[in-house]
């Protein structure tokens, strides 16, 4: 992971922001574009474009790495495909799972604190691994609404266990330990502390809401100002090569996500 | 409980269709459950804007009732999603509901095809062409052309 280039800030691709990237390609490092959201040639086609524009991070959100059924071939293929198109410099997915028993369940869920849960996920990257030769690639902490039962170590001990195991980067999501922090009640500086920060390759932010006494990871506001600070945290104790502000829903104006890249690429340059 | 055996149960459970594993409690479960289906809504409501307006105050229900049928699958599992929720309202008593549901599968059928088999790409971009009729505003032919950036007509008829 050392060698890896440095990029700085941007922001994560929506189809509404096409012409926007695009027109503003000399303020933004690098643009992250989701293969999964590619459903045929038009829209490989426009990742490339991006890609002769702007620098593009590929992140995958389906593969559901922590599945213990296995991985999906026909998934990994996909992924194969958009990288060869597009060649990033990495390839990131969360260690989470998102389908079992045939279940779809559209959203990234938690895994057991478990031995097992870390061999799964080990196995599964290795699949992956042979799939993309020679890609290094990174691994997100999720957002997790509750715990799963049987928990043999902790959340940071679990990640950490799997970085190891799967000699994986870490994409640290700020957002999701802010969320983490405040529903399940933790300092997050101190969780922080505990993750292998020299593995921490790529930052994501974004900005959620409360509802029902919990706090969501929606990607549906600006960043928070307590993530912004986890960031000014983390960047002197870390090698960060990019920094990516997402945005799913309630989509703003691009001048305002253009506003919170200037913030990051500031904490960024503070520390170079 | 096996790793494959919990996530299992856990799927099945935020899909509305078992009981929370053992050890987790069932009130968190049901606020997840929830928000999950609250995302599939709003995803659906974006790509299906004239169900959701025909169905005005009985969206939420009727949503609901299709959520936890159907099981959407693919890399575009919220397009799948709106897709099968717009077939099984294509025979729908209200007439404006059939008719919201046909257009609006008409505007996903532009941009997508789907496979009859589930699978990872069940959803895939429209390449052949395409020829429908909308009923709302106004009658209009659309055809659309061969290609994935195949050009499209809308001719009123």
């Amino acid at each position: 992971m050392a060698e890896l280039p440095f990029f700085g800030a941007g922001v994560s691709y929506r189809d509404a922001w096409r012409w926007d990237v695009v027109r503003h390609r000399d303020a933004l490092g690098v643009v992250e574009c989701i293969p999964d959201n590619i459903a045929g040639e038009a829209g490989l086609r426009d990742c490339v474009l991006i890609a002769q524009a702007v620098p593009v991070l590929l992140h995958g959100i389906g593969l559901s790495l922590g599945s213990a059924g296995g991985l999906d071939p026909d998934r990994v293929r996909h992924v194969a495909r958009v990288v060869e198109a597009v060649e990033p410099p990495w390839f990131s997915e969360h260690i989470a799972f998102t389908r079992a028993g045939g279940v779809e369940i559209g959203h990234l869920a938690p895994l057991p604190f478990t031995r097992e849960a870390v061999a799964t996920v080990a196995a599964n990257v290795r699949q992956l691994r042979a799939a993309l030769p020679g890609l290094p690639i990174l691994l997100e902490n999720i957002a997790y609404p509750f715990s799963l039962p049987g928990a043999e170590m902790g959340e940071a001990e679990l990640v950490r266990a799997i970085l190891d195991e799967t000699d994986t980067g870490l994409l640290l999501d700020l957002e999701n330990v802010h969320a983490n922090a405040l529903n399940h009640g933790y300092d997050p500086i101190e969780y922080l502390e505990s993750l292998p920060l020299d593995r921490v390759v790529e930052v994501h932010l974004a900005g959620g809401l409360w509802q029902e006494g919990q706090y969501l990871d929606t990607h549906s506001r600006c960043v928070p100002e307590e993530s912004w600070h986890l960031l000014e945290w983390l960047i002197p104790r870390s090698r960060v090569r990019a920094v990516i502000i997402e945005r799913d829903d309630d989509l703003p104006a691009f001048s305002a996500l253009l506003a919170e890249v200037r913030r990051a690429e500031e904490v960024l340059c503070v520390a170079r | 409980m096996s790793l494959d055996d919990l996530q299992r149960r856990l799927a099945l459970s935020l899909a509305g269709r078992g009981p929370a594993p053992a050890g987790l409690d069932e009130n968190t479960l049901d606020r997840a459950r929830h928000s999950l289906e609250a995302k599939r809504r709003r995803a659906a409501a974006t790509l299906l804007p004239r169900l959701r307006t025909a169905l005005g105050e009985t969206w939420g229900a009727s949503f609901h009732d299709h959520a936890v049928r159907y099981n959407p699958t693919g890399l575009l599992h919220h397009v799948d999603d709106a897709w099968e929720l717009a077939e099984t309202l294509l025979h729908h008593p209200a007439p404006q509901v059939a008719c919201a549901a046909h257009d609006d599968l008409v505007s996903l059928r532009l941009r997508f095809e789907r496979d009859r088999r589930p699978g990872a790409l069940r959803i895939r971009e429209r390449t052949g062409p395409l020829l429908a009729l909308m009923r709302t505003p106004t009658r209009l032919l659309v055809v659309k052309m061969p290609g994935s950036d195949g050009k499209v007509w809308y001719l009123k008829v």
